[in-house]
């Protein structure tokens, strides 16, 4: 039966060869890779079943290598062997597509069940770290944006609602009146409002402004 | 005069008398004790009364006797003397009143007692005929034979031969000393009894050769004078000292022309042609003028310079010249008069020369003629100087100057200091930006060999321990020993792992600020407990890696603040940007505090915080009150606008 072909990518011989003795009796260890680069070049070439490789790498990180592969189309499955703990890490993992997150120190015992679980298809994350994820700290999928401005931007939005040409504005701030332009600009789209009398309604609303 | 000079020698008298009284009334004492006693071996009850009434009266007397005569006689026998001065020509012209200066000047200083001075002026340019000398002699005769003057001063040659002439009808036995005579009427004059007085000089060699020094091209001379007998006298005299000098220069006098064709002759002078003014009183068509305003108008029409011969013309428009000066020939006189008043014989006292006269220039017709005043002869007096800017108000500008000069030195002093103020500030800020940045750069490197080698070693460990741990499955002794180390190493691989990050969030540079910050606050959580929320706008994509540290730290100062002083259970981190700034809030709900009392730690954190941010320009502000939680704030420009 062939094993399944695994190209390994860390730039630290020491744990290479912990990790060779683990991978070897189960997998065809096709190529040792030093750095991210590298591992792009190799995984083109040798296009391997499953990829194990380190985050932190000379040259171009695990992380940017494999997103860059998985845009140009690579259909292996990758787990991630790392040292970094953070959950933020994780999540930045299996967003742009790994099946695995492993920590380090716990290869001996997780890398096999977690490249198993990928090549079956599954996602295999570290408990430790599985834990944060699912208690809803998934901060890097976090998308809430607060609508909050700037006080910088509230007071530019306070000038023009009270009828200041932008070049007022500007000359108000010490700014450029293209700054000032840049900033309506950006309080709009923030504030998802259209035009300069819906400018002047929020001002109003939110007491920026008064009738008077 | 008379009145007060009286008193003034009434009251010595007066006091005199005060004083002899108590000699008097002692004697009278004597007297009277005298009297009593021996009246009193007469032995008569009502004697001593009658003898008081006699005493009273004999004082009385006495003092009558005393003091009336004293009070009535003095003005009598001490009468001013009189003086009497004849002048030649008419009232108010302006070189009588040099000439009267002079006089008055003299008698003032050198005669103390009071003096009665009488002046006529005979007008005896104009009026020649013998009827008009007769009225005079008639009136001055009526006038003072009755009280006769001490003195006659009689003043230039007309008035000086008219004196001379009837003096034993005028003036019969009065003493003459005359002023301003021409050397030889005064030779003459001075064999007369009585008589002594002044001649005057004038330099006409010296004002001529000046003429000629100034302007050297110059071949021609025109003298301008007037008809009247004492003028052409006086001319005559000049006329000798200039054909005397036989220095090739063309002479022609111009002699009592009426004003207009005068002033017609002048305008079209050569220019090679020096002027010079004698005396201008009256025209051949016996129109009368005074000299000084001939001068004047002569002077402004010349196209070439105007000398003269005395002062009193300089400053009506002459250049100047050896100038005779009527004044100190007046001053003179009035000596003579002093020493005669006082009771000197006029024939022992020889006839007075004036001084020489002096070269007398007017500043302003010098700058007229163009003329240096380097070229003048040395000795040279110029008057009429118009003070320059700088002498009239010199002092004030001086004063404005040195006032400014003081306030520049002080500005450039404080400027001067100001800037090394800013730069010794810059200097340091630099200073700590270099050991921030170098601590940061060597806690970097750290953590980096930290996570590279020893984590790695550490995890390598680990694994083999793992593998071993398998291995030896059979084994359950070795295996669970196995398997305690490999929990051992990976708990302190875990351990120097976040010994790693704490030093240098890799995190910042793998993900930037807002991961670093999300995974910041989910660490925060899990360490104490606090729940710590991000809300975080859109950040520029290309924010500077010094800002994004420098909030980093910041962020993590601010809950570490939090976690150790606020007692709360919520921390929110609010992070903004917009095309200007990237603006940063951290705010608890927490026990707060003064902010007028920080204590020495919480200072010390305060203060870091505040110079990561001025190090990226930012501003930071902290504000608090007991009881409603901290809010820290901090807004850096974006590169690009650095305001």
């Amino acid at each position: 039966m062939n094993r399944p072909r695994l190209l390994l990518a860390d730039d630290h011989s020491i744990v290479i060869e912990g990790l060779r003795r683990i991978l070897d009796s189960e997998y065809e260890l096709v190529g040792i890779i030093e750095n991210g680069r590298d591992l792009i070049d190799a995984a083109k070439r040798l296009n391997p079943d499953v990829i194990v490789a380190d985050i932190s790498m000379p040259q171009l990180n695990g992380l940017d290598a494999i997103s860059q592969l998985k845009k140009e189309g690579f259909e292996g499955k990758v787990v991630f062997l790392t040292m970094h703990k953070d959950a933020t890490y994780a999540a930045k993992a299996l967003k742009i597509g790994a099946s695995g997150f492993v920590l380090k120190h716990s290869a001996s015992t997780e890398l096999l069940v977690a490249i198993r679980a990928a090549l079956a298809g599954k996602t295999y994350v570290t408990s430790v770290i599985a834990e944060v994820l699912a208690r809803g700290g998934t901060p890097g999928s976090d998308e809430t944006r607060t609508s909050a401005l700037t006080p910088r931007q509230r007071e530019v939005l306070q000038l023009f609602a009270e009828g200041r040409s932008a070049r007022e504005v500007a000359s108000v701030l010490k700014i450029s009146t293209r700054t000032a332009e840049n900033h309506k600009c950006h309080i709009m789209s923030i504030l998802s409002l259209q035009t300069s009398a819906d400018l002047i309604r929020y001002a109003l609303r939110h007491g920026l402004i008064t009738t008077e | 005069m008379p009145l007060s000079g009286g008193g003034g020698v009434l009251e010595p008298r007066v006091q005199s008398l005060w004083e002899k009284v108590p000699q008097h009334l002692a004697r009278l004492s004597v007297w009277m004790h005298r009297r009593g006693t021996y009246q009193a071996k007469k032995s008569t009850v009502n004697r001593p009364r009658s003898n008081h009434v006699i005493v009273a009266i004999t004082i009385t007397n006495l003092i009558w006797l005393w003091a009336v005569p004293a009070v009535a006689t003095e003005p009598i026998s001490k009468k001013s003397k009189q003086i009497v001065i004849l002048y030649t020509h008419r009232t108010l012209t302006p070189v009588n009143a040099d000439w009267d200066r002079g006089i008055r000047s003299s008698l003032a200083a050198g005669f103390d007692e009071p003096l009665d001075i009488e002046i006529e002026y005979l007008n005896l340019v104009r009026h020649k005929d013998s009827d008009y000398l007769r009225g005079w002699i008639e009136l001055l005769r009526t006038k003072y034979s009755s009280n006769p003057p001490d003195l006659v001063l009689p003043v230039f040659g007309p008035a000086i031969e008219f004196t001379l002439r009837h003096r034993e009808t005028i003036f019969p036995d009065v003493p003459i000393v005359f002023c301003s005579a021409s050397p030889k009427l005064a030779q003459q004059a001075h064999s007369q009894p009585k008589t002594t007085g002044v001649s005057f000089r004038l330099d006409v060699i010296g004002t001529v050769a000046t003429a000629r020094c100034l302007q050297p091209a110059n071949k021609r001379l025109m003298v301008l004078t007037g008809s009247s007998v004492p003028e052409l006298a006086f001319k005559s005299l000049v006329q000798d000292s200039v054909l005397g000098m036989q220095t090739g220069i063309e002479v022609e006098v111009v002699e009592g022309l009426p004003r207009s064709q005068l002033l017609e002759k002048v305008k079209a002078a050569e220019r090679n042609t020096s002027i010079l003014m004698l005396s201008y009183d009256e025209d051949l068509e016996n129109n009368h003028y005074s000299t000084v305003d001939i001068i004047e108008q002569v002077s402004k029409a010349s196209p070439v310079p105007v000398f003269g011969l005395y002062d009193t013309l300089l400053g009506h428009g002459i250049v100047g010249g050896y100038l005779g000066s009527a004044e100190s020939q007046g001053k003179l006189a009035g000596d003579l008069a002093v020493h005669v008043l006082r009771g000197e014989r006029p024939e022992d006292i020889p006839v007075v020369g004036s001084e020489e006269p002096l070269p007398l220039f007017d500043a302003r017709q010098l700058r007229r003629w163009n003329i240096s005043e380097s070229n003048l002869p040395p000795g040279s007096r110029v008057l009429f100087r118009e003070p320059t800017l700088w002498e009239q108000f010199g002092r004030y500008l001086l004063f404005a100057f040195s006032a400014m000069l003081i306030q520049s030195f002080i500005i450039f002093a404080l400027v001067v200091n100001r800037n090394r103020r800013v730069r010794a500030e810059l200097e340091a800020r630099n200073l700590a930006g270099k050991i921030l940045t170098a601590q940061e750069d060597e806690r970097r490197y750290l953590a980096r060999e930290i996570h590279d080698d020893i984590t790695q070693r550490l995890a390598a460990s680990a694994i083999e321990a793992g593998i071993l741990e398998q291995m030896f499955c059979q084994n359950p002794e070795s295996r669970n020993a196995l398997g305690s180390l490999k929990g051992k190493l990976i708990t302190i691989c875990d351990d120097v792992h976040r010994l790693s990050r704490q030093i240098h969030p890799a995190i910042l540079d793998d993900f930037g600020l807002e991961d670093a910050l999300r995974n910041e606050c989910v660490c925060f959580e899990d360490r104490h407990g606090i729940k710590a929320t991000l809300h975080c706008g859109e950040l520029p994509l290309d924010l500077p890696k010094e800002i994004a540290l420098c909030l980093f730290r910041i962020v993590q100062e601010a809950m570490w603040n939090t976690a150790k002083y606020a007692n709360t259970d919520q921390v929110t981190v609010g992070l903004n940007s917009d095309s200007e700034f990237i603006h940063l809030e951290v705010y608890d709900l927490g026990c707060g505090f003064d902010p007028s009392h920080k204590s020495a730690s919480m200072g010390l954190g305060l203060a870091s915080m505040n110079e990561r941010a001025r190090l990226v320009r930012g501003t930071f502000s902290i504000t608090s009150t007991p009881g409603h939680g901290v809010k820290i704030v901090v807004q850096i420009p974006l590169p690009g606008h650095s305001s």
